[in-house]
């Protein structure tokens, strides 16, 4: 026997005295419960899994339809406005007033439990393109969360402008855009809106008047909203009751203020005016609700007589 | 000697059963004695086979879409045993265990020579527990195993050429400790 032959046999002999020889019983038990558990485990997960990729790619498919279509969706919200006209109606106090605005904690909720759920799915997705799939949904998440958080997006559409019925500029005022009124009488204002953002939106109304003053028929207030079709600019009388509609990024909307003057008013007795510089505006987009604070191209003047 | 070459009964032909969960199961068992072996021999703990070969069972239980070919399950398992014992090691040598090895009992084959030998056996033992990872596994599938060098190749997933590298320098490294036990390896 030469050497490296010993040297290999001493070391077999080494190694077999290292061998302990058949498995302890409890070995199986142990691993077969191991295996048990983690069977249970795997099926948890996966069916966990399954859940947080149905929520994950259905938040994908909702944000991606918003961002590629720009459509908004409609979940049978009711802006209280009036139905649609069938015969030429006339506006009247109450048109197009809709509810007031709250919280958006449900949305809110939704999207923070959508965002984390993509977030574990980006985590721990098995395949590279789920990951990424994610992680894409999570930033066109946050993309458009920061388009629709403000209530920004609607704008003086640079249309038709004026008030009805009208009033020359009294001498003393240096601005204004003035009501001819003496007493609580009706009048409107034309104003076009545009739908400054990237997203669509729905124009549900406008907000009640909230000062909640003791006496409101003693002043100016907003008391309905009306619409002008494209057909019919601009004569303030051809104004249609409004109802929702919704306007496309851009697009834009004559529409028709109904306000009365209140007990003050005056156009002969010039002690002083009020003036009505911006229009409260619903609107929705991806359910959120705002409330958008509209300028006017100027003050809408009513004169007051300084003794009511 | 008791090598991996040794095929349980039955469960070679299994095929299509491995599809279900609780065929997998019952072919892990089935070669819980060779993996448990044979960590053992690698990790020269029986406390220490006992887990490598738990969580090589568990391992192979989560990664066993991978089996494709039921017929391979042997080298494929053993090839998990074999990974889970050299993270082990690794993790010994990252934080530095005594390990105490009992003296091998007498088994003298030559009349005369016996003293020599033990110290000879003690020596080689103490010299193999300095060896790397790599190496140990190497020594061990080889002569204890009895593996070809194309079959330690296919269970370490490296090539033949590298398996035969790897096994000369082990040896070399093993006559190394041998002389001059201080030698660190």
């Amino acid at each position: 026997m030469n050497e490296d032959a010993r040297f290999e046999g001493e070391i077999r002999a080494m190694l077999g005295r290292r061998d302990p020889g058949a498995a302890p019983t409890h070995l199986g038990d142990t691993v077969t419960e191991r295996m048990r558990r983690e069977r249970e485990r795997s099926r948890f997960t996966a069916r966990s899994r399954r859940l947080v990729n149905a929520v994950a790619w259905l938040a994908a498919a909702i944000v991606l339809s918003v961002v590629v279509l720009g459509r908004p969706f409609e979940l049978g919200l009711n802006p209280g406005a009036s139905p649609a006209p069938s015969s030429l109606p006339t506006l009247v106090a109450g048109d197009g007033v809709t509810a007031t605005v709250g919280p958006p904690l449900l949305q809110l909720l939704l999207a923070v439990g959508v965002v984390i759920g993509l977030g574990v799915l980006a985590a721990r997705a098995a395949r590279r393109i789920v990951g990424y799939a994610a992680v894409t949904a999570i930033l066109a998440m946050i993309w458009v969360g920061s388009m629709i958080w403000a209530s920004d997006a609607l704008g003086d559409g640079g249309g038709a402008f004026g008030v009805d019925p009208h009033l020359e500029r009294p001498a003393g005022f240096a601005r204004g855009n003035f009501v001819r009124a003496e007493g609580d009488v009706e009048f409107r204002i034309l104003v076009g809106v545009v739908n400054q953002s990237h997203l669509s939106l729905n124009l549900l109304g406008v907000a009640p008047d909230a000062r909640g003053l003791p006496d409101p028929e003693r002043l100016p207030r907003i008391l309905g909203l009306g619409y002008l079709p494209d057909q019919d600019c601009c004569l303030p009388s051809h104004a249609r009751p409004f109802s929702r509609m919704a306007l496309g990024p851009g697009e834009s909307v004559q529409l028709v203020v109904l306000g009365r003057a209140g007990r003050c008013a005056s156009s002969t007795v010039e002690a002083g005016a009020t003036l009505i510089e911006s229009i409260p505006l619903v609107y929705e987009q991806l359910t959120l609700l705002h409330t958008a604070d509209v300028v006017l191209p100027e003050p809408i003047a009513i004169v007051n007589d300084g003794v009511c | 000697m008791d090598g991996l070459n040794e095929a349980p009964a039955g469960a070679w032909r299994l095929g299509s059963v491995t599809e279900t969960e609780a065929s997998f199961e019952r072919l892990v068992v089935d070669h819980l004695d060779r993996a448990y072996r044979l960590a053992a021999v690698i990790l020269g703990s029986a406390d220490d086979a006992e887990e490598a070969v738990s969580d090589a069972a568990l391992l192979a239980w989560r990664s066993r879409k991978g089996l494709r070919d039921p017929d391979r399950f042997e080298a494929w398992f053993s090839r998990i045993v074999v990974n889970t014992c050299r993270d082990r090691l690794r993790s010994r040598r990252r934080r530095p265990v005594v390990e105490v090895f009992p003296t091998a009992p007498n088994e003298a084959s030559e009349p005369g020579d016996f003293r020599e030998l033990i110290h000879t056996r003690d020596e080689l033992a103490r010299a193999f527990e300095l060896l790397s990872a790599d190496d140990r596994i190497t020594l061990v599938l080889r002569f204890w195993a009895d593996l070809s060098i194309e079959s330690i190749a296919e269970r370490l997933g490296i090539p033949s050429g590298t398996v035969k590298s790897r096994l000369h320098h082990a040896l070399a490294r093993l006559r190394a400790g041998l002389r001059d036990p201080e030698v660190d390896q």
